[in-house]
């Protein structure tokens, strides 16, 4: 047993003392990759805080919007993230959840519970697409009788909106259900929601010393800064230009890794991911004294709070440095990233730690 | 003329009197009741423990009433003094006197659980081995330093000296090169990215919710600084952390962690299968067990664990209470979660109630025989 001797009051010392083989991690790690909250982060500790029948995995977070006439719950367990009830209703429940298995696993485990027949890997491939988490997202609408996780017994006539998008080891879903009428009735609002949700990815710190003055640049003249925002460590834009950013990002970790990063830009373009291939042909250019790709794709551009922009273009760069990911990304109508394309590189180039 | 009782006479006459008993059984009976209508929308343990621990408090209907713990303690007093020590001592009542030495032995029961009982859960995957289980409410802030070897050291704060509410508090400890401040304690909340704000820190807050509604599933959060002569550093730390946080002062690595309190076993628990069965064409489960091993002084053990059947070994007992994930896709590993217990009267119930019936059995029998007997009087008469 422990020696346990508890101070009284105010007493500041700390009393309960042991020694132990070693079972922490003691890599300084920046808060959002601690809390789970980088793309791609660490795999999770599975016993993180929790237990029961709240799942024992990382909470990542996301920002969003809650409609209005729908109340933000307290998620009864890790696996969701986000969870709402329609004021009026409650029998009408959304949440977020962010899962294992692809997409059509999942599409396959609402259709059983919703008591449906699986359907053939073709059909989901065909089913329509709604912005969400600044993505294409799979939409799923299903009528049937629902018998969800712990329901006490099956109840007919529900229905079921479903949004799912499939990131590097993950696939993160919103999900309502409820009687189908009231569903009905708020299925504009749940697109809304969904819409509306953005990764949260503050820039991590990358050691003790604290992110600011970490890196340094050479910005173009032809570029103004920009107000600082969130999750990034500066914002450029060509003087005056309206529609075009620059930016640049700190990931923690792998970051979820080049190569998922790059087809999570061009799936915001609409492309299609590269294969290795692809990959293998990318130019490379010298950032921070490390090969790093650069991306240039173009097509209709869905940005993070889910805003489409059509014939658009990105540049991007992305250079795994010591413990982090560094990310450079530009985006904006075609005809202006082409004039910015040496800038940008002139940019990326110049980028140091000071 | 009667002459006048002394005051000890007259305290111990109300302490042991039956108006005492009456009123403590329906005070009982009105916490039970109110308790019972406000659980319907707090967590049972928040309930548990406004009602048992507190002296005396208000519902939530603006009613005062004394705490459970109180009134028990006075129950105990009354059945000590009224139904043992001022009983008359005849062999007719030796019934009656056992039968009172069993509640009080059921109360002292209680008591020895509420003081020293330890309650949490233990989730492992198949495969893995667990050593400990945590507890479901409480959550210790602990101070960890790398040492060579493979070894570290612990500081532990425990919750009970977390500081609350508006509340900061210093800690320190020989042999630290740094205090640790701590203030900010949320009992639930979430991480949140901000754009700006004096209390960000990393571009995140902890955003407050409100109590779970199982209070096992609130989320702690609360702020530390490491302050030396020369450093000042802040963190955020976070229930659902999935790393502490880690810093180096004066070329010594350190990590600060919240984390559940965990209680040490003293044998390995490993979960060699788990197997559940869900109801035909729902996600409903039917039935789910644990096939463990248990190793205790290198000897193993295989242990089969389900809904009903738990295993009680070494004062510990294991329930097998949940399993997860909760939205788990067909191929993805499954964990199963014990509740287990550790209480040194988990018996006391069992032996109060032998206790009691024993009294019963010996007043009611001789009154049984006596009956019998005057019967066959009565009718021979």
């Amino acid at each position: 047993m422990l020696p346990l001797v508890l101070g009284c009051g105010d007493d500041p010392k700390i009393t309960e003392i042991r020694e132990r083989d070693a079972t922490t991690d003691f890599q300084p790690r920046g808060t959002a990759e601690r809390f789970g909250m980088m793309r791609g982060g660490p795999g999770g500790n599975p016993h993180a805080g929790g237990f029961g029948s709240d799942a024992p995995s990382a909470a990542p977070q996301f920002a969003w919007t809650t409609p209005e006439g729908w109340e933000e719950k307290v998620p009864p367990g890790t696996m969701r993230v986000a969870d709402f009830r329609l004021s009026k209703n409650p029998e009408v429940e959304c949440y977020l959840s962010v899962v294992q298995g692809g997409i059509a696993a999942n599409v396959m485990r609402w259709r059983k519970q919703m008591g449906l027949e699986p359907v053939p890997p073709s059909a989901i491939a065909g089913l329509p697409q709604q912005p969400f988490l600044g993505q294409r997202g799979i939409f799923v609408d299903l009528e049937g009788t629902f018998a969800g996780m712990g329901q006490s017994a099956p109840r007919e006539g529900y229905r079921l909106l479903g949004l799912l998008v499939e990131e590097p080891g993950r696939t993160v879903t919103l999900k309502m259900t409820g009687p189908k009428d009231a569903v009905a009735g708020e299925r504009d609002r749940f697109l809304e929601l969904a819409q509306s949700f953005r990764a949260a990815e503050p820039a991590a710190a990358p050691d003790d010393s604290g992110g600011e003055g970490s890196l340094a640049w050479d910005a173009p003249k032809e570029w103004e800064r920009r107000p600082d925002q969130q999750m990034r460590v500066v914002t450029f834009a060509p003087r005056g230009a309206t529609g075009t950013e620059c930016y640049i990002t700190i990931l923690g970790g792998s970051g979820g890794g080049v190569e998922a990063n790059l087809n999570r830009w061009r799936q915001q373009m609409g492309q299609t991911p590269l294969d290795a291939a692809g990959f293998a042909a990318l130019e490379s250019i010298q950032v921070l004294g490390r090969d790093a790709k650069v991306l240039e794709v173009s097509g209709d551009y869905t940005d993070m709070q889910g805003n489409q922009v059509g014939s658009a273009s990105l540049l991007g760069v992305v250079c795994p440095v010591e413990g982090a990911l560094l990310t450079v990304k530009m985006t904006g109508p075609k005809d202006v990233i082409e004039n910015e394309k040496d800038r940008f590189l002139a940019f990326c180039r110049s980028l140091r730690l000071p | 003329m009667k002459e006048p009782k002394s005051p000890l006479s007259l305290v111990l006459g109300f302490l042991g009197s039956y108006t005492l008993a009456w009123m403590i059984f329906l005070v009982l009976f009105a916490l039970t009741f109110f308790g019972t209508l406000e659980q319907a929308h707090a967590s049972l343990q928040d309930v548990r423990t406004k009602y048992f621990d507190s002296p005396i408090f208000l519902t939530e209907w603006g009613i005062p009433l004394p705490g459970a713990s109180f009134l028990l303690g006075l129950l105990f007093l009354n059945l000590v003094v009224g139904g043992m020590i001022r009983m008359r001592r005849t062999w007719s009542r030796v019934g009656i006197f056992v039968i009172h030495i069993g509640i009080a032995f059921l109360l002292l029961s209680g008591l020895v659980e509420g003081l020293t009982s330890k309650k949490g859960s233990m989730a492992v995957y198949e495969g893995e081995t667990s050593t400990e289980f945590k507890s479901y409410y409480d959550w210790d802030v602990s101070i960890l330093e790398q040492l060579p070897e493979g070894r570290e050291r612990v500081y532990t704060i425990p919750y009970e000296r977390l500081p609350r509410g508006a509340k900061s508090a210093v800690f320190r400890a020989d042999g630290l090169p740094f205090e640790l401040e701590l203030s900010g304690f949320l009992r639930n909340c979430r991480p949140q990215p901000v754009q700006q704000g004096s209390d960000a820190v990393e571009g995140l807050v902890f955003r407050e919710l409100p109590p779970a509604e199982e209070a096992e599933n609130n989320v702690p959060g609360i702020t530390a600084k490491v302050i030396s002569k020369d450093v000042r550093r802040e963190a955020l730390l976070w229930g659902f952390q999935q790393a502490p946080y880690a810093t180096t002062i004066d070329g010594r690595r350190f990590a600060v962690d919240l984390h559940r309190r965990a209680w040490p076993l003293p044998y390995s628990v490993t979960l060699r299968k788990f197997t559940h069965e869900e109801h035909p064409g729902t996600n409903m489960p039917r039935f789910f067990s644990s096939d463990i091993t248990r190793v205790q002084n290198n000897v193993a053990t295989d242990v089969h664990i389900s809904m009903n059947d738990p295993m009680r070994h070494g004062g510990y007992i294991f329930f097998q209470s949940a399993w997860g994930p909760p939205n788990a896709v067909p191929g993805q590993p499954l964990y199963s979660v014990f509740s287990v217990v550790e209480n040194p009267a988990d018996h006391g119930p069992l032996v109060a109630l032998i206790i009691v019936a024993i009294g019963l059995l010996t007043h009611f029998i001789p009154k049984l025989v006596a009956h019998v007997e005057a019967e066959a009087a009565r009718r021979r008469a």
